[in-house]
C-alpha cells in the first residue's frame, strides 16, 4: 500500500460539561476517544454506529470544524492538526464536508449559484465571473442539477435536489477527500439510491476518497471499501467490508447486523436482541464500553479496555474474546 | 410548504414571497400608504403650504380652523397646519435616523456577542443588561442634558437607547444560526468571520432588523414628543409635534385645536408604523409561513 | 365481515386552498383484521400519515376535509361521529403512537401522570387503581424499575425509553387498534429491534390489531401480515406480505424494493426510479405513476387505472393487470 491519503492516529475529543448538581462541578464527555485509522486515495471508509457514538463528532474533528483535544491528523503527508491561517485554508481545499440535513445546510437567502460558488469566491480561484459561472455550470451538470436552477433559492427544491446542491458545493474546487456525514439519512429510499449512485460515479470520475458516516449498515456496505464500527467514542471493529459483514468478530457488530430488519432473501440469522440502551457518553462504563449490554461479558471486560487486535488480513477488532480467535 | 404556497411561489425569492403575503394584508398596506404620504409631506413641506412655520403674525392669533388656516393658528399667529407639516420632518427623521443608529449598533453588538461567544459574549451581554436597565426617559433626559438640546443630539440619544432590544434579538438569532450547517460549510472552505457575519448572518437577520426598526420608530417618535414636551428635544421655535403640544398646554381649555392636531398626527403616525410592523412580522416570519 | 376491526372504504381527504382541491388521500380502501398487523408503506408525501390522521380525526381541519368514503370502526362510521363520541374512541378504541416520542409527550408532566390521565379519562376508576394500572403497563412494556420511570419527566429518558412510555400510554386502556406512525424511525437499530419485538409481543398478548406505517421495507417484512403500498395519496398495491415480496407487481413497488441496498447481494449501481413524487397540485392526468414508469403507454398517460385483483388476494392499480391490456 502506498502512502495513505489520510492518517488519523489516536484522535481524541473531550468535552467538559457542567453536571446538573448544585455544587457538582464538571464531568468529561469523551465523544471521540483514541481513534486511529488510515484511508487510501480513491477508497471509501464507512463509519457506522448508533446515535451518540461520536461518529459525527469524529467527522467534524477530522476536518477541524471541532478542534481535537489530542491526536494527529495527517492529510496527504502533511500534519493537518496544527495548521493555522493561510496554510489551514490551503489544506482544507483538499477536504470537504457533506451534511446530513439538506434543509439546514443551505443558506436560504442565497441563490444556488452563490451557494455552489462560495468556495470559489473565498479562494479567488477564477479570475473572471464568466469563468466562475462556467465552473458552476459544469459541477451542476456533474451533480445532475438542471441549469435553470442557478438563480433560484433553496426553498424551491426537494430534499434530493438540495443534497445534490450540497454535493456540487463540495466538488466545485476538486477535493481529494469528502467527509459525508449521514448524507442520505434524511431522504426517501428511491432518492437515497440516486444520491448514492451519484456519489459513486463522482468517486470514479474524480478519484475521490470518502469517509461515509451513517447509521445504516446496508448503505454503508454498499458504498464502502472498508468499514469501522463505532460505539461510545471507540472503534470496536474495523475491517474490509467483505470480511466484516461475512464474519463480524465483535459482539456489538454481530448484534448490530442482526438487528437490521431484513428483506426477504436476506439471510436472517438468529436475532440478537441487546438489553438496555446505549450508556450516556458522560458516564461510560469502565473497561470495555460495551460490556453492560454484551451477551458474552466476562469479568475482565469490566476492568480492562480491549485494544484493537488484528484478527484477519485486514480486520481488526477490539474485544477480549478476539484474543481467543487469533490463538485458535 | 409548497403544498400551501403553490406552484407560482416556487420561482420567487424570499422577499418576493414576503411581499406577496404583505400585499394581501389590506390594513398593513393602508398603513404603508399613510407612511408614504407622511414621508411625502416631510420631504415637500415647504411646497405644500404658503406660510412660514416660524414667523409670528400677532394679527392672526388663535384663529379657529377656517379656509385660510385649515387647522387654525397658535398664540403667535403661526399656521398650525404648516407647523404640523414641518413637525412631521422632525418626527420622521428622529424616528428613522435614531432607529437606524440603534439598528446598526444593535446588529453589530448582537452579532459579536452571539457569534464569538465566550468572554466577548459575557462582556457584551452585561453591557446590554446595563443599558436596558436604565429607566428609559430618565436616561434620555440625562443624555440630552449632557449633549444639550438639538436635533442631532436627539438622534444620538434615542439611538443609544433603542439598540438593546435589537441586540438581544440578534444575539439569540445568531446563536441559533451559527451552528447551522451552511455556516459550518463556509468555515470549512476557509471563510473568515467577517464573511460569515456579512454574507451569511446579515441576510438572515435582515427580517428581524426590518421588524425591530419598524416597531422602534413609533417608540422613538413618542420619546421625541415626550422629550420635546419636557423642553429637552428640539429647541424652539423649531416645530415638533411634542413641542407643539407642550406649548399648547396653557391653552388646552380655551383653544383645544392647538394640541389636538399635533396629537392626532402622533397617533396616526405611531399607529401606522405599529400596524405595518405587525404586518411585516407576519409576512417575514418563515415559521408562520410554512 | 366480523373479522375486520377497521374498514376504510373509498376514503378521500382533500386540502382546499388557493390552488383548489389537493387530494391528499385519494379513494383509499383497506381493512385491518382482528389481531393482525397491516403495514402501510410509501415514501414521504404519499399520504400514509394523512390516512392515519383521518382515522383518528386529527388531520388539520380546515384546510383538510373528508370528501368521500367511510371509516368503519367496529361497525361505526368515524367520519360521521360527533366530536364527543370521537373523544371516547380515541385512546380507548384506537390509540396511536408517533414517530418522535419527545414531541408527543408533555415535557412538564411525569410519565406516570400522563399514563394515569389516559386511564382516568376513559374509565371510571379511582386514582389508586389508575396508578396500579399505569405501573402495570410500564412493567409490561419492559421498562426496568417502573416506580422510577413513573415519576420521571420525558426529558430524563432515552429515546427508546420514551417510545416505550408512549406505547405504555397508548395501550393503557387496552385499545382494539393501535396505529403506529413510523414508531422506530427516530431510534437506533438495536433499539428499533427492541421496540418492534415489543409491539409484536403486546399484539399477541393483548390481541390488539396493529396498523404500522413506515417507509422501511425491512420493518414491513418482519412485522406485517398484510401490506398496502401507497403512492401520491393512492393505494397502488395490496397483498399479503410474503406474496408482495415474492411477486411485487406494481412498477412502483418493484422500483422501491430494488432501490434498497441489500446486505447479502453486491451490486455496483442501485436501481433508481426516475423523476420524483409529483406535488399534489400538479398530479398527472392519467395514472399517477405514469411519468416515472418504465412501462407507461399512451393509455396510462391519459387514463387512471382502477385497483383490481391481479391474483386472488393481491390487488394492484395498474393497467398491465387489468383486462384489455395491449402493451408488451
Amino acid at each position: 500500500m502506498s502512502e495513505p491519503l489520510l492518517q488519523v492516529s489516536d484522535l481524541k475529543k473531550y468535552y467538559s460539561l457542567k453536571t446538573g448538581k448544585l455544587f457538582g462541578g464538571r464531568t468529561t464527555v469523551k465523544a471521540v476517544d483514541g481513534i486511529s485509522f488510515e484511508l487510501a486515495a480513491g477508497q471509501t471508509l464507512g463509519i457506522v454506529g448508533e446515535s451518540g457514538c461520536g461518529k459525527s463528532t469524529l467527522g467534524k474533528t477530522i476536518i477541524r470544524l471541532i478542534e481535537p483535544t489530542s491526536g494527529r491528523i495527517t492529510l496527504d503527508g502533511e500534519d493537518f492538526t496544527h495548521l493555522t491561517g493561510a496554510e489551514l485554508k490551503k489544506a482544507r481545499r483538499k477536504m470537504k464536508l457533506i451534511f446530513q440535513d439538506p434543509f439546514a445546510s443551505l443558506n436560504p437567502r442565497m441563490t444556488v449559484k452563490d451557494i455552489i460558488g462560495e468556495n470559489i469566491d473565498i479562494d479567488h480561484t477564477y479570475a473572471t465571473k464568466a469563468e466562475r459561472d462556467d465552473r458552476i455550470r459544469e459541477v451542476m451538470e456533474m451533480s445532475g442539477l438542471n441549469l435553470d436552477f442557478m438563480d433560484r433559492y433553496p426553498h424551491e427544491f426537494s430534499g434530493g435536489q438540495r443534497q445534490r446542491i450540497g454535493i456540487a458545493r463540495a466538488i466545485v474546487l476538486p477535493p481529494k477527500l469528502i467527509i459525508c456525514d449521514e448524507p442520505v439519512s434524511a431522504l426517501d429510499v428511491s432518492i437515497q439510491a440516486k444520491i448514492i449512485n451519484l456519489l459513486k460515479s463522482l468517486q470514479r470520475e474524480m478519484g475521490l476518497s470518502y469517509i461515509f458516516i451513517s447509521h445504516d449498515l446496508s448503505v454503508v456496505k454498499h458504498i464502502s471499501d472498508r468499514v469501522a464500527v463505532m460505539y461510545l467514542g471507540h472503534i470496536m471493529e474495523i475491517s474490509d467490508k467483505a470480511s466484516l459483514y461475512r464474519s463480524p468478530q465483535n459482539p456489538y457488530t454481530q448484534a448490530l447486523i442482526s438487528a437490521i430488519p431484513k428483506m426477504p432473501g436476506e439471510a436472517t440469522g438468529e436475532k440478537i436482541e441487546l438489553a438496555g440502551d446505549i450508556p450516556s457518553p458522560a458516564d461510560p462504563p469502565t473497561g470495555c464500553c460495551f460490556h453492560t449490554r454484551c451477551m458474552h461479558a466476562m469479568p475482565v471486560c469490566s476492568q480492562e479496555q480491549p485494544e484493537l487486535k488484528q484478527v484477519g488480513p485486514d480486520h481488526w477488532c477490539a474485544c477480549h474474546l478476539c484474543k481467543q480467535c487469533v490463538s485458535v | 410548504m409548497k403544498k400551501k404556497n403553490g406552484k407560482d411561489n416556487r420561482y420567487r425569492s424570499y422577499y418576493q414571497l414576503s411581499w406577496d403575503i404583505l400585499r394581501k394584508n389590506h390594513l398593513a398596506m393602508f398603513c404603508l400608504f399613510v407612511i408614504l404620504v407622511l414621508v411625502f409631506i416631510a420631504v415637500f413641506a415647504p411646497y405644500l403650504t404658503p406660510y412660514e412655520p416660524n414667523v409670528n403674525k400677532a394679527r392672526d392669533r388663535f384663529q379657529s380652523p377656517n379656509p385660510e388656516h385649515p387647522f387654525g393658528t397658535d398664540q403667535f399667529g403661526r399656521d398650525i397646519l404648516t407647523r404640523v407639516f414641518y413637525g412631521c420632518r422632525i418626527s420622521l427623521s428622529v424616528g428613522i435616523i435614531s432607529q437606524l443608529i440603534a439598528c446598526f449598533l444593535g446588529y453589530f453588538i448582537g452579532v459579536c456577542a452571539g457569534y464569538f461567544g465566550g468572554k466577548t459574549d459575557t462582556v457584551l451581554s452585561f453591557i446590554i443588561q446595563v443599558f436596558s436597565s436604565f429607566p428609559f426617559l430618565l436616561f434620555a433626559i440625562a443624555v440630552m442634558f449632557i449633549l444639550g438640546p438639538g436635533l442631532v443630539n436627539l438622534y444620538i440619544a434615542l439611538g443609544l437607547l433603542g439598540w438593546t432590544s435589537t441586540a438581544r434579538l440578534i444575539r439569540g438569532e445568531v446563536m441559533r444560526l451559527k451552528n447551522s450547517e451552511y455556516i459550518q460549510a463556509c468555515i470549512v472552505c476557509g471563510g473568515s468571520p467577517l464573511r460569515v457575519i456579512l454574507k451569511h448572518l446579515l441576510p438572515n437577520c435582515v427580517p428581524i432588523l426590518i421588524i425591530t426598526v419598524t416597531l422602534g420608530i413609533p417608540n422613538a417618535i413618542l420619546s421625541e414628543a415626550s422629550l420635546s414636551f419636557l423642553g429637552l428635544g428640539v429647541s424652539p421655535p423649531t416645530a415638533s409635534w411634542g413641542s407643539m403640544i407642550s406649548e399648547a398646554q396653557p391653552f388646552i381649555r380655551g383653544y383645544t385645536y392647538y394640541s389636538l392636531f399635533p396629537g392626532l398626527a402622533i397617533i396616526i403616525t405611531v399607529l401606522s408604523f405599529n400596524l405595518l410592523g405587525d404586518g411585516l412580522r407576519d409576512a417575514l416570519d418563515p415559521k408562520l409561513r410554512s | 365481515m366480523e373479522n375486520n376491526i377497521l374498514e376504510v372504504q373509498d376514503l378521500s381527504m382533500s386540502f382546499f386552498n388557493s390552488h383548489g382541491e389537493l387530494p391528499a388521500v385519494n379513494h383509499v380502501s383497506f381493512s385491518v383484521k382482528k389481531g393482525k398487523t397491516l403495514g402501510i408503506v410509501g415514501e414521504s408525501g404519499c399520504g400514509k400519515s394523512m390516512t392515519s390522521l383521518c382515522i383518528m380525526g386529527l388531520f388539520p381541519q380546515p384546510p383538510g376535509k373528508i370528501v368521500g368514503g367511510q371509516i368503519l370502526f367496529q361497525g361505526r362510521d368515524l367520519t360521521k361521529l360527533p366530536a364527543r363520541e370521537m373523544h371516547k374512541i380515541r385512546g380507548k378504541g384506537i390509540a396511536m403512537i408517533f414517530q418522535e416520542p419527545m414531541t408527543s409527550l408533555n415535557p412538564v408532566l411525569t410519565i406516570g401522570d400522563q399514563i394515569m390521565e389516559t386511564i382516568l379519562l376513559h374509565e371510571k376508576v379511582t386514582k389508586a387503581e389508575a396508578k396500579r394500572r399505569a405501573l402495570e403497563m410500564i412493567n409490561l412494556v419492559g421498562i426496568p424499575m417502573p416506580e422510577k420511570i413513573f415519576a420521571s419527566c420525558p426529558h430524563q429518558l432515552s429515546g427508546g425509553m420514551r417510545q416505550r412510555a408512549m406505547i405504555a400510554m397508548a395501550l393503557s386502556c387496552e385499545p382494539d387498534l393501535l396505529i403506529c406512525d413510523e414508531p422506530t424511525t427516530a431510534l437506533d437499530v438495536t433499539v428499533q429491534s427492541q421496540i418492534l419485538s415489543l409491539i409484536n409481543r403486546l399484539k399477541n398478548q393483548l390481541g390488539t390489531s396493529v396498523m404500522l406505517i413506515t417507509h422501511d421495507m425491512g420493518v414491513i417484512n418482519e412485522m406485517a401480515d398484510e401490506v398496502i403500498v401507497m403512492y401520491a395519496g393512492q393505494v397502488v398495491e395490496q397483498a399479503e406480505t410474503a406474496e408482495l415480496f415474492a411477486h411485487p407487481t406494481h412498477p412502483y413497488t418493484i422500483g422501491l424494493i430494488r432501490a434498497i441496498p441489500m446486505l447479502d447481494t453486491e451490486v455496483e449501481e442501485l436501481n433508481v426510479i426516475p423523476g420524483s413524487v409529483p406535488m399534489l397540485y400538479e398530479l398527472p392526468e392519467g395514472c399517477l405513476f405514469a411519468p416515472r414508469c418504465p412501462y407507461a403507454t399512451d393509455k396510462c398517460r391519459s387514463h387512471r387505472p382502477e385497483i383490481t385483483e391481479a391474483t386472488p388476494g393481491h390487488s394492484v392499480r395498474c393497467f398491465r393487470y387489468m383486462s384489455g391490456w395491449e402493451g408488451e
